[in-house]
């Protein structure tokens, strides 16, 4: 910008706080509409160009069924600068390209405030190659399909919004734009940072693993409320200070679920209190939005546990047993405090569960490897939780049956991932490592592909790897980086493959190598260093076969599935090593075949009838896997 | 069965002793080819040639024109029951089981044929109040499909092919000349037949009951299909049904025909395309632009930039419609009248239609007759026992993958004497749906895995639309049913007859 000038802070857009329907009723209409502060561009980034287009989104809003390609909104011009961007308005296909933009800016703000670093999209796998090439930028179609979905596409690292046409009244429009709801817009964008994150939890594994994208997405989208104080306070004087009953804050995307027949919102966090027991995880719930939505219910309950204890002292100084009715006229000034509270309480519940991500397992994730994480990662940078957040969680999780594997209790101090066997550190002379902070985003993922190839080839090529470093490493990774170096891991499905039948390394993946920095609520200051490393085995439906193929690497066949292992390590950038090393072995047999048991299940049916889905005459995969709505069904 | 066709074609003749007599008594159970199938020379010319190789030239030049075909098949029919058909069974609404009462409809409506009774599901009663519901949610899909149909014209994307593949089971739908189509929608072929039958010689069945054929001495089981929609919309081995999925269907159909009309209004240059946006906002991607504007702008060029050509979303639109044409493919499927007809000694033929998962699973929920109306004499029968009993299996949807249960189907068909049937040449479904322009990826019918578990099952006793007759009886003779009356098999150019000997 001008030299004469000093950069304005932010930028203001208004968007629809929940969605078009919330305004056209009286009792949401007057919260409706949110302004979102996003940080000015940096001197080192891309000016905004008409789209949106900048550092991290594209916005494109061709409509290929209807032969449209509006105009693009130019958020520059000066009428816009002078309003806080195009006024609310469903007519105006400007104004969704506004608020698709500025939500998923905001979302990617949150996580990388969260994070304590930048959010990068995943790369893309370049067609007939073993090569991945950097994605900078997330595309965003406002109105690519006539139908009511949406989804992010991982082939086209864009996020694809529907609009249908509805007959039911209680939507309160004909058009329903998917791409006009602040939900929908937060689920699809975090979907695509998870992504970005953790490109293999995609890939179905076990029950959970596909349901955890979806919890998670609907885990961003729901806390994303309690950041609307409006809304907030509105709820909180309505009933009286509490916030365990079901509203516009509790459920998911209002206005989609009733023009598409639901009684309501598409998902709800609150149990429903027409007596129903509370929803517990039952392994026969395979759906993975339904199997989400326990994970949702959990951190729910988390939250409001934690709100009630925030709150208890600001009610009992006001005289008032909590939930006690909305005939209760709250003073305004402690509905003020309690949203305060509130939007604090669901900040620090949010930020935790995205802390968590770094401290996932890098394949196969499961629920209880999400509490675990959340519960080191947080205990990490607060070490002392006056507040008892970690307690609430691990409660949370508890009364909806999601109990990690292998932990002797649900203790914290059972909870946090154990720390590696061997004291080891990254710093060696023939590892080359770029730690400095990067500004411009080109370069900062330019370095992070950089930092991965050093990883990968100190691994394979560097001399101190090879003399002394492997075998503690491979202890510590589980994955095999030598045939014989360990031999109870040696198993031929890892080693050979049909191009390598005398594999002496087998190829590993690292997948990130990324520094973080994050300051607790003490001032502690937490760097660390996280890479990925990730390596995968043949699996085979047939267990004989599957002996055979792991015993012998005489005659390497192909594979049923690729079944996969390895580490997210978690350096401690202060102390110089290893802290954490969270792991799923790649020889580990019995979860080979929990994963193998699972895919009969997908392929086959529960129980196991039917001849498979995959390669049937008219069983192509036509799903997006992140569907807002699975299609067909 | 009659061979050569992709379609359903059974006809059943007892033969009873009559005081010394013969009497012989025919029940037709469908009698149909998929449409659109031309001869095996044109269908060559008009593939890829690289679809060719992989299913072979020679398979594919065998390969006889559907409507010659069928119609050979049905005056066959006509000509060895005497224009008599005792009982006619038509299992669910689609093209491949029907289209021969349309291709013949002179010689089958004629006076000179009478049909002694008609059969069908309940969901084909149209005094049904279920049935009403089920056929009115159907009808919105159906339109769109159609519409659908002719939007797959020259290089559509697969997504469209795959749709109007199917949609050939519905009605008349001509896809880029792949040989005729017919000229009669599903709907009305239905509706002649019940004409023909007359009112009072045709009965809708409902799950559980029993019939007790005298004039044929058998008695007849109705299996299915459901009547809990759970089940009849359960089409796919899958789990846990959401149940946000049901509900949208309504939803899915009327953005599907949206869109498709959206698509042919474009097409057509017509502008009565409903758009979202008013005419302020609106700028075609083709033709005449209200605003004449040379240059294009930046966001336009990024999408057009040869380098992001993989993140173009030109067709990502299609993807609905062809689940949606899948879904009302299966949903169909899922009402076939399924059956099994006990013979005297016991065993047990088994007609399932084209029943889907939903609906075999269904009929372990009752019992035959349904218990409260058991009479005190016996116990009633249950699936797993007429499973157990099956000697003849008339393989589901041609072999697909999805048409026949495993734990609880066919595991469950334990006599050692178990023989089957499948429908189908192999060479007409793979090319179909995306088959047609990327090799492989046809209709998988037979599915592999199901074979062999039926070669297992039979010992290798299978006849096939297309299968080599020297093969099929060498199987029945090397391993015969039973040492002393083994059943016989005998092809002609048009069929393959079994013979069960009960004597």
């Amino acid at each position: 910008m001008s030299g004469q000038y000093t950069a304005p802070p932010v930028r203001r857009l208004r968007v629809y706080a929940f969605d078009p329907q919330a305004s056209t009723l009286a009792a949401t209409a007057g919260v409706n509409v949110a302004t979102i502060k996003i940080p000015w561009e940096q001197s080192w980034e891309e000016e905004i160009q008409p789209g949106p287009i900048n550092d991290y989104l594209e916005v494109i809003d061709i409509d290929p069924v209807s032969g449209q390609f509006y105009e693009p909104v130019d958020l520059n011009h000066p009428y816009l600068l002078a309003q806080d961007g195009l006024a609310p308005s469903e007519g105006d296909p400007r104004f969704h390209q506004q608020m698709v933009f500025a939500v998923a800016m905001k979302t990617i703000r949150t996580f990388e405030r969260a994070l304590g670093r930048r959010v990068f999209w995943a790369p893309r796998r370049v067609p007939n190659g073993r090569k991945y090439e950097p994605v900078y930028k997330l595309r965003i179609y406002p109105h690519a399909l006539r139908e009511p979905n949406a989804y992010y596409s991982r082939e086209k690292k864009a996020l694809l919004f529907g609009y249908f046409q509805t007959s039911a009244h209680s939507a309160g429009a004909k058009w329903v734009f998917t791409a006009l709801s602040h939900d929908i817009i937060v689920h699809e964008v975090t979907h695509a940072i998870l992504d970005g994150l953790h490109r293999r939890f995609a890939e179905p594994t076990s029950v959970d693993s596909l349901a955890f994208h979806e919890a998670f997405a609907d885990i961003v989208a729901l806390f994303s409320h309690f950041s609307l104080e409006e809304a907030v306070s509105a709820q909180i004087a309505k009933d009286g200070g509490s916030l365990d009953n079901r509203s516009l804050l509790s459920g998911l995307a209002r206005q989609f679920g009733e023009a598409t027949g639901r009684d309501g919102a598409l998902r709800e966090a609150i149990d429903d209190h027409s007596g129903a027991a509370p929803v517990i995880l039952r392994d026969d719930m395979t759906e993975p939005h339904e199997r989400g939505a326990v994970l949702v219910a959990a951190v729910f309950d988390a939250f409001l546990s934690i709100y009630e204890n925030r709150t208890a002292d600001l009610l009992r100084i006001a005289g008032i047993r909590p939930g006690t009715g909305p005939d209760q006229n709250l003073h305004p000034d402690l509905v003020k405090r309690l949203t305060r509270e509130a939007s604090k309480a669901a900040e620090h519940v949010m930020r935790m569960c995205i802390r968590a991500l770094d401290y996932l397992p890098p394949v196969d994730v499961r629920f209880g490897d999400f509490l675990r994480a959340i519960i080191t990662a947080d205990y990490d940078l607060v070490p002392d939780d006056v507040l008892n957040y970690r307690l609430a969680i691990i409660e949370g999780f508890r009364r909806r049956g999601i109990i990690p594997e292998g932990c002797l209790s649900l203790a914290v101090d059972s909870l946090l991932w154990e720390a590696p066997v061997h004291h080891l550190a990254a710093d060696y002379d023939d590892l080359d490592l770029d730690l400095e902070p990067k500004f411009d985003r080109t370069t900062a993922i330019k370095a992070a592909e950089e930092n991965a190839e050093s990883v990968h080839w100190w691994i394979l090529g560097s001399e101190s790897f090879r003399t002394t470093e492997d075998k503690p490493w491979q202890e510590v990774c589980g994955v095999v980086f030598r045939r014989g170096l360990i031999s109870y891991d040696d198993r031929e499905t890892i080693l050979s493959r049909p191009g390598d039948p005398k594999g002496f390394a087998p190829p590993v993946e690292i997948h990130s190598v990324r520094t973080s920095r994050r300051t607790g609520p003490d001032g502690q200051d937490l760097r660390q260093l996280i890479i990925e490393i990730v390596q995968q085995r043949r699996g085979f439906y047939d267990q004989n076969e599957q002996e055979l193929q792991d015993k012998h690497g005489d005659n390497p066949s192909g594979a049923d599935f690729v079944f996969r292992g390895g580490a997210t390590l978690i350096f401690d950038l202060r102390e110089g090593h290893l802290r954490y090393a969270v792991r799923k072995r790649i020889s580990d047999d019995a979860r080979l075949e929990q994963q193998r048991d699972f895919l009969a299940g997908y392929r086959f049916g529960s129980t196991a009838f039917g001849y498979g889905l995959q390669g049937g005459s008219t069983g192509t995969a036509l799903d997006e896997p992140f569907a807002l709505v699975h299609r067909g069904g | 069965m009659y061979r050569g066709i992709l379609g359903d074609c059974f006809l059943i003749r007892t033969t009873l002793d009559d005081g010394g007599a013969e009497l012989e008594r025919s029940i037709l159970i469908d009698c149909g080819v998929l449409q659109n199938v031309a001869a095996g020379a044109d269908l060559i010319a008009k593939l890829d040639p690289k679809v060719v190789n992989r299913i072979g030239k020679k398979r594919l030049s065998e390969v006889e024109a559907g409507p010659a075909r069928i119609s050979a098949i049905a005056k066959d029919v006509l000509k060895t029951v005497g224009n008599r058909i005792d009982l006619l069974v038509i299992t669910h609404e689609h093209y491949d089981h029907l289209s021969g009462f349309a291709f013949e409809k002179g010689a089958f409506l004629d006076g000179a044929v009478s049909i002694g009774r008609l059969w069908m599901a309940w969901t084909e009663n149209l005094k049904d109040p279920q049935a009403q519901v089920l056929r009115a949610r159907f009808s919105k899909g159906k339109q769109a499909l159609a519409a659908a149909a002719t939007l797959a014209q020259g290089d559509a994307h697969p997504g469209l092919r795959t749709a109007a593949a199917l949609a050939a089971f519905a009605g008349p739908v001509a896809i880029n000349g792949l040989g005729a189509s017919g000229v009669f929608g599903t709907a009305e072929i239905m509706q002649m037949l019940k004409d023909k039958a007359g009112a009072d010689s045709t009965s809708y069945l409902e799950p559980g009951q029993v019939i007790d054929l005298d004039e044929f001495n058998i008695k007849a089981f109705v299996l299915g299909p459901p009547r809990d929609e759970v089940l009849l919309r359960k089409d796919t081995p899958s789990k846990g049904q959401a149940k946000e999925v049901y509900l949208t269907r309504l939803d899915a159909a009327a953005a599907a025909e949206s869109t498709v009309n959206a698509q042919l209004s474009l097409l057509a240059n017509r502008t009565d395309t409903v758009l979202p946006f008013s005419a302020v906002y609106q700028r075609p991607l083709k033709g005449k632009t209200r605003r004449k504007k040379a240059t294009k702008s930046g966001v336009r060029k990024l999408y057009d930039a040869p380098a992001e050509k993989w993140r173009r979303i030109d067709s990502d639109w299609t993807g609905s419609i062809e689940a949606l044409a899948l879904k009302m493919d299966s949903d169909t499927n899922n009402t076939s009248l399924a059956l099994a007809f006990e013979l005297p000694d016991g065993q047990v033929l088994l007609f399932p239609g084209d029943a889907q998962v939903g609906n075999w699973l269904s009929w372990n929920d009752q019992t035959y007759p349904p218990a409260a109306k058991t009479m005190s004499s016996g116990k009633p029968v249950t699936a797993e026992d007429l499973l157990r009993r099956t000697t003849f299996y008339k393989v589901g949807h041609h072999g697909s993958h999805n048409a026949t249960v495993e734990a609880l189907g066919l595991e469950r068909m334990v006599d050692p004497r178990l023989v089957a049937a499948i429908p189908v040449v192999e060479a007409v479904a793979a090319i179909q749906g995306k088959g047609r322009a990327e090799p492989g990826s046809g209709w998988r019918m037979p599915f592999e895995e199901l074979y062999k578990a039926l070669q297992e099952k039979t010992k290798g006793r299978i006849v096939q639309g297309d299968g080599n007759p020297t093969v099929e009886k060498r199987a029945f003779r090397n391993n015969p049913t039973s040492a002393k009356r083994p059943v016989k098999i005998e092809h002609s150019d048009l069929f393959v007859e079994m013979t069960f000997d009960l004597s």
